[in-house]
């Protein structure tokens, strides 16, 4: 449906495009009915006879889509003709039929497994093209690309603009659920953990980590779940799994944190401090961890002036009480 | 005794040696165990390679030659190169290259496929198997990332020529679809796809395996999908879709099988009415109500004295299987009844009252707390009381506030007294025009002016549930004056 609708916008375009086009043109049928063989020569045939046709690019780049969609073959190729397109726009900002590209290319991407990028076409191609005829496509295939990011929330937000959008569009929806499994059971753990039942919590996450393996609120939940059942350990290595996931700015703040009051719990306050300051490198100036590294540090000091009275060496910064509420720094509300 | 385990006693025995030695006992040799117990140790190891074994820690596949019995394509995982990347001990190399004895280990009890790390703990599922040893590269060398060296084809495929597909030869797999997908996806051991859809009823026209069989690939595009989640095929969605689009809450049994499972409106009776999503009511609820998320907490154990306080209601809010809320607890569709149509039990929502709530919950208690005056330190009545974790400032789009639930129902519990005046505003949709209006006015007063998730006006639109700034007694974010004038300049 995509390919007809840019195949039709481009061809608006290219009316005025000169006999050349004519040669590209021949091979749009073909395109249509499936027939990539006869389409991909007629499209290069004309890219060779002008090799600054944007149009023929744009149709050899979806010509190449295809071919990846049914044969998995060409998908650098057509990434490649999707972005040369672009780059050939007078304002990449500006509204235009070959903006139609950003879209495509941001769905192939999605299909190649490269949702970082994907998500980035798809975002400027939302905010150049807002009112475009099947933005519910748009919304979805950016909450796969979220979804596949681990990023629930987010996936959440564009499935339902894509509803919003075509309240009937049934893939929408159907994403919508997959996410929902997921988040139900995080919310379910939330709420058990909050109740104070953390075995049944731990059980949750443990089954939501099995079917979402990088969801990092999820791994953060799970190493303050273990730390409130008193296997810190466990939760020190749950947190570094969550660490090596590379989790989103939030999840990495709160895990370095963990980890910083578990060291500091156990006396090991030079790393302890390492991980306060990986914290302040993520949010500068955030009060709760300036507060826990003045204490690590004065205990530090006082190890390093010597044991007072050979009593117990001091080490163990004050690392909260499992139950116990954190202070917040204030907050914008 | 089975030809095709035979080779590998050898490696068991072998690697009985690696364990003694490690632990001190190079005298001892430890007796076979596990898969390849019953077997000599001389079918798997050539003549006098014991001897070799008992000395050195190298037990490489060239030495137990798995494949003589297991087949040549019997490995889906690259063999005999060289890690690019540092592997952990646990995982030992022959002669630096990776070997069928990196990942098995066949003397001792071990995992699924006689796999190492789980008896030891290392592992609990294949994923994590592979985890422990790839990092986090092993989402980098994800077969069916497309921007791949061709090599990745071979991963699955044992001939992906560009040519030969171009002349419309199909590409030969390696093995059968269900065992290449299981080699990453372990899903057999988890039923699947069984315990998604018992009855397999699927689409006439999706690709099918020998015999007409489903396999992975009859439901999943192993290349990527960029429209449905899982990789699923578009059209198995659209299936799977198909019948939610009624509407159930009307008094028409034709909406039934939007909830229930059956072919039709007249195989779903009052004593025969399964539910779809294998009787999930949270999912068959939110798979439609998806903007109702997280409103109310669901699928929790009540704590003892709910269940106590409960009782009054006796039985008429039904607990889940397994005695946690849910959401037909508070909500039903009135099917019992013969009337189908949404209601909230126990509620009147003209009159605001709240009745159902203090079926479980302590309105007395409730009305003692004041967490608007507490210190962010307390535990109980603090920041929790409304915030499921302390926002971190900076990082949390206005959005993202972890609330405890949705923000009209953390309020109502103190604050059940609502106004015309606040109740005429609660809930109602922003328009596009008003929401422009509130993001100029946040920006013109370096404020914010919150709506909830769905756009929806929302008690602290206009309250400030910390700091009361505008008005002591409403705590209003600005003084009516400025607040009211915003939307409602024309009155």
């Amino acid at each position: 449906m995509v390919f007809r609708l840019a195949v039709a916008l481009v061809l608006a375009c290219a009316a005025s495009a000169g006999a050349r086009s004519d040669l590209c043109r021949a091979g749009v049928p073909a395109l249509e009915a499936g027939d990539l063989v006869t389409a991909t020569r007629a499209f290069q045939r004309g890219l060779a006879a002008d090799p600054s046709s944007r149009y023929c690019l744009f149709l050899l780049a979806q010509a190449c889509h295809a071919w990846f969609e049914h044969k998995a073959l060409f998908y650098e190729e057509a990434v490649e003709a999707y972005e040369e397109v672009l780059d050939t726009l007078e304002d990449p900002e500006l509204p235009s039929p070959y903006q139609e590209a950003r879209f495509l290319v941001g769905k192939i991407l999605v299909s190649g497994g490269e949702y970082e990028r994907a998500a980035g076409q798809l975002q400027a191609f939302l905010k150049i093209q807002p009112t475009y005829d099947a933005l519910e496509e748009v919304w979805n295939t950016l909450g796969v690309a979220h979804y596949y990011l681990d990023q629930y929330e987010e996936a959440v937000r564009a499935f339902e603009k894509a509803l919003e959008a075509d309240g009937g569009y049934g893939p929408a929806r159907f994403n919508l659920r997959s996410v929902f499994t997921r988040l139900s059971l995080f919310d379910v753990a939330m709420a058990n953990r909050r109740a104070g039942h953390f075995v049944p919590a731990l059980t949750t996450l443990d089954q939501l980590l099995a079917v979402a393996p990088r969801y990092g609120p999820a791994h953060l939940q799970k190493a303050l779940v273990l730390r409130e059942l008193g296997r810190v350990a466990e939760g020190e290595a749950a947190a570094h799994l969550a660490l090596a996931l590379g989790p989103d700015p939030k999840v990495a703040f709160g895990l370095r944190e963990f980890l910083g009051d578990a060291l500091a719990a156990r006396g090991r306050g030079e790393e302890a401090l390492v991980q306060y300051r990986r914290c302040l490198r993520i949010f500068p100036g955030y009060v709760q961890v300036v507060e826990k590294m003045d204490a690590v540090e004065k205990r530090l000091e006082a190890a390093r002036a010597g044991p007072l009275d050979g009593g117990e060496p001091p080490g163990a910064a004050a690392a909260p009480a499992p139950g116990a509420a954190l202070p917040v720094a204030e907050f914008p509300l | 005794m089975n030809g095709r385990t035979a080779p590998a006693v050898l490696v068991l025995v072998l690697a009985g040696f690696l364990l003694t030695r490690a632990a001190g006992a190079r005298e001892t040799v430890a007796p076979p165990a596990g898969a390849h117990a019953p077997i000599p140790c001389a079918e798997c190891h050539p003549k006098g390679e014991e001897e070799g074994a008992e000395g050195g820690e190298d037990v490489g596949e060239g030495a137990v030659m798995c494949s003589r019995c297991h087949g040549p394509l019997a490995n889906l995982h690259p063999d005999g190169v060289v890690p690019s990347f540092p592997v952990p001990a646990f995982f030992p190399l022959a002669e630096g290259r990776v070997s069928c004895s990196t990942c098995h280990r066949l003397h001792t009890p071990t995992g699924p496929h006689a796999l190492r790390g789980f008896a030891e703990g290392v592992a609990g599922e294949l994923k994590d198997f592979c985890y422990a040893c790839h990092g986090e590269a092993l989402s980098r060398i994800n077969p069916h990332g497309a921007r791949a060296d061709r090599d990745r084809c071979a991963f699955c495929h044992a001939s992906a020529e560009e040519r030969s597909i171009l002349q419309g030869l199909r590409p030969q797999a390696k093995a059968a679809a269900q065992r290449l997908c299981d080699f990453c996806h372990d899903m057999a051991s988890r039923d699947h796809p069984r315990n998604i859809d018992p009855i397999l009823d699927l689409p006439r026209t999706l690709p099918r395996g020998p015999g007409g069989a489903v396999t992975c690939i009859t439901c999943h595009a192993p290349h990527g999908s960029a429209t449905v989640t899982h990789h699923l095929r578009e059209e198995y969605a659209a299936h799977y879709e198909r019948g939610t689009q009624e509407d159930p809450h009307v008094n028409d049994r034709r909406a039934c099988p939007a909830c229930h499972v059956g072919s039709g409106p007249e195989s779903i009776t009052r004593d025969s009415h399964e539910l779809r999503l294998q009787g999930d009511t949270i999912l068959l609820c939110i798979s439609c109500h998806v903007r109702a998320r997280s409103h109310h907490p669901v699928g929790t154990p009540l704590p003892p004295e709910m269940r106590v306080r409960m009782g009054a209601a006796q039985g008429s809010l039904p607990l889940d299987r397994e005695g946690r809320t849910t959401c037909t607890t508070c909500h039903s569709n009135n099917c019992e009844a013969g009337d189908q149509r949404r209601v909230v039990r126990y509620y009147d929502a003209k009159k605001n009252d709240l009745s159902l709530c203090w079926f479980c919950h302590p309105k007395e208690e409730w009305a003692r707390t004041d967490p608007h005056r507490k210190s962010v330190d307390d535990a109980t009545d603090g920041c929790v009381f409304c915030h499921d974790r302390p926002p971190i400032k900076g990082l949390e789009k206005q959005e993202d506030l972890y609330f405890i639930s949705d923000v009209r129902m953390i309020c109502l519990r103190c604050h059940e007294k609502l106004s015309d005046f606040d109740r005429s505003h609660v809930g109602k949709q922003a328009t596009a025009w008003m929401q422009e209006v509130l993001a100029q006015f946040s920006r013109e007063k370096d404020t914010t002016i919150p709506l909830d998730r769905t756009g929806s006006l929302t008690c602290t639109t206009c309250h400030n549930a910390h700091f009361a700034t505008g008005n002591a007694q409403h705590r209003t974010r600005l003084h009516f004056n400025e607040l009211c004038v915003r939307c409602h300049h024309q009155k």
